[in-house]
């Protein structure tokens, strides 16, 4: 019985220890990547639509040297603030499930005014053969804009991906917290005795779940250079290279946290415990008496 | 006192072995429950992290008794320059024809041979006024030069064409001859997306 009691105690602070590990996985993804607040601040702090908006101003030099355009033409055809405006309708569609789609409409009025305006100062007519070929340019370029910004490809996977990321997080958060309060109970039910048990119990259980955090951590970096990530293109690798870093930042340091408690409270468990059996001992040696 | 002492310690370490048990445990059990999904994960990773330290270029090394390169450059680097002095032209001549590579000078077209091999090489760039603006002024027997790290080639202008982009026929890669084709959009003076060629064909004379 007592050996079934021990085998139980041990499953119990198994399953807990695999219940804190999910917890602060949830707890850390839900405070970073699936917060659309986190997203916005990491792109600022990443520099994003700085970075974006040169990407953006070379991709658009490759439609020059063909077209016969100057250069200053495609000048502030978009400016840092269009490209944040167009990347927060991206987020909000994916975070808030909106249907937004990005406006092009001024980019393109902007590049055929310009060329008109160039080609009036030389003194040209634009026949409308002309003017047909500069507003597929015009066009060209703003699908390139597009392109850059949204990367369309990939958008409506991620849409798809976060709302079954989200789903499935809400109804792991439930179920690992009731499953916590019923380990809690089972465990406070086994200990009854000894209530003071509970303390290792609880302790072990927290410096197993800060040691997995602490040896994943540590494992991931040894595996894989977070620092060289390149998708898409620089800008986004930037942002990205930085979220993965904050996250496994944040998880090594809830890990050496956990570690910590964990380590405490078996030295406190373990005190109360002798303290008590010396207590116990007196009483049976005053009663033998 | 030292006797609850040493009972701590024991007691602490045990508690201290359990819970690295443990931990061994869930490593071991997430590795071979997981294992799979786990290494395509880190499979991906290591895809998208692009180490660019330490990164050598490779360059073009030619046989001249067998007409060949025996080691090809990498692609998108400059491995040489080409001149057309008739034009003031003198730009470096980059391996690959992607927009970036047009950006920075002329570009060589990765499905034809390179000078010096005996087939077609094919060369495009911009009618921007950096690149090929005065492409229009170029007659038959002016030369253009291609100076490879490898080798310096010759040509001389022997025809000029106005191409279809679509008609890709009229830059045949073939082996038998070497011969040059460098072409640029038109017209020259055209305002917004070009749908044609200007193609200068040229004899290797050199």
């Amino acid at each position: 019985m007592k050996l079934a009691i021990k085998i139980l105690k041990a499953v119990l602070v198994l399953v807990l220890t695999a219940v804190i590990i999910g917890i602060v996985t949830i707890k850390v993804a839900s405070s970073t990547i699936l917060d659309e607040a986190y997203a916005h601040k990491m792109l600022q702090t990443s520099k994003y639509y700085d970075n974006l908006h040169e990407e953006i101003k070379s991709a658009f030099e490759n439609y020059i040297g063909p077209s016969g355009i100057d250069e200053i033409i495609l000048d502030d055809v978009c400016s840092v603030e269009d490209i944040q405006k167009d990347t927060e309708t991206i987020l909000g569609n994916i975070y808030e499930g909106t249907d937004k789609k990005v406006n092009t409409d001024e980019i393109k009025k902007r590049i055929i005014d310009k060329i008109n305006q160039k080609v009036k100062e030389q003194e040209e007519i634009i026949t409308d053969k002309m003017q047909a070929s500069i507003n597929k340019f015009a066009e060209t370029v703003a699908d390139e804009y597009i392109s850059t910004i949204s990367h369309t490809e990939y958008e409506e996977k991620i849409n798809e991906a976060y709302k079954k990321i989200t789903k499935i997080v809400e109804f792991s958060q439930k179920a690992l917290f009731i499953a916590v309060a019923v380990i809690f109970i089972l465990l406070v039910a086994l200990n009854i005795k000894k209530i003071y048990y509970i303390a290792s119990n609880i302790g072990i259980a927290l410096l197993s779940s800060g040691t997995f955090i602490t040896a994943t951590y540590y494992i991931i970096n040894s595996k894989v250079k977070v620092s060289q990530f390149k998708i898409l293109n620089n800008s986004i690798s930037l942002v990205l290279q930085n979220i993965v870093t904050d996250i496994l930042n944040m998880f090594v340091n809830i890990g050496w946290i956990l570690l910590a408690i964990g380590i405490v409270a078996i030295i406190v468990g373990n005190i109360i415990k002798i303290i008590n059996t010396e207590e116990g001992k007196k009483k049976e040696r005053k009663w033998k008496n | 006192m030292h006797n609850k002492l040493v009972k701590l310690i024991k007691a602490t370490i045990i508690d201290l072995i359990v819970a690295l048990l443990v931990t061994a445990f869930l490593l071991i059990s997430l590795k071979i429950f997981f294992g799979q999904e786990i290494d395509l994960v880190f499979g991906i990773a290591n895809t998208i992290s692009i180490n660019t330290e330490n990164k050598t270029t490779k360059e073009a090394k030619y046989d001249a008794n067998a007409n060949k390169l025996t080691s090809y450059p990498e692609y998108g680097t400059q491995y040489a320059t080409i001149q057309i002095p008739k034009i003031n032209v003198d730009l470096p001549l980059f391996f690959g024809d992607t927009m970036e590579i047009l950006k920075k000078g002329v570009g060589h077209s990765s499905g034809s041979y390179f000078p010096g091999e005996g087939g077609s090489v094919i060369c495009m760039g911009h009618n921007s006024k950096n690149v090929f603006r005065r492409f229009g002024e170029l007659q038959i027997g002016d030369e253009i030069t291609i100076k490879a790290n490898y080798g310096e080639f010759k040509y001389e202008i022997y025809d000029m064409q106005i191409v279809e982009e679509t008609e890709t026929y009229k830059l045949p890669i073939q082996e038998n001859e070497e011969k040059l084709m460098v072409y640029t959009c038109y017209p020259f003076n055209n305002i917004g997306y070009a749908t044609q060629r200007y193609v200068v064909y040229a004899n290797l004379v050199k």
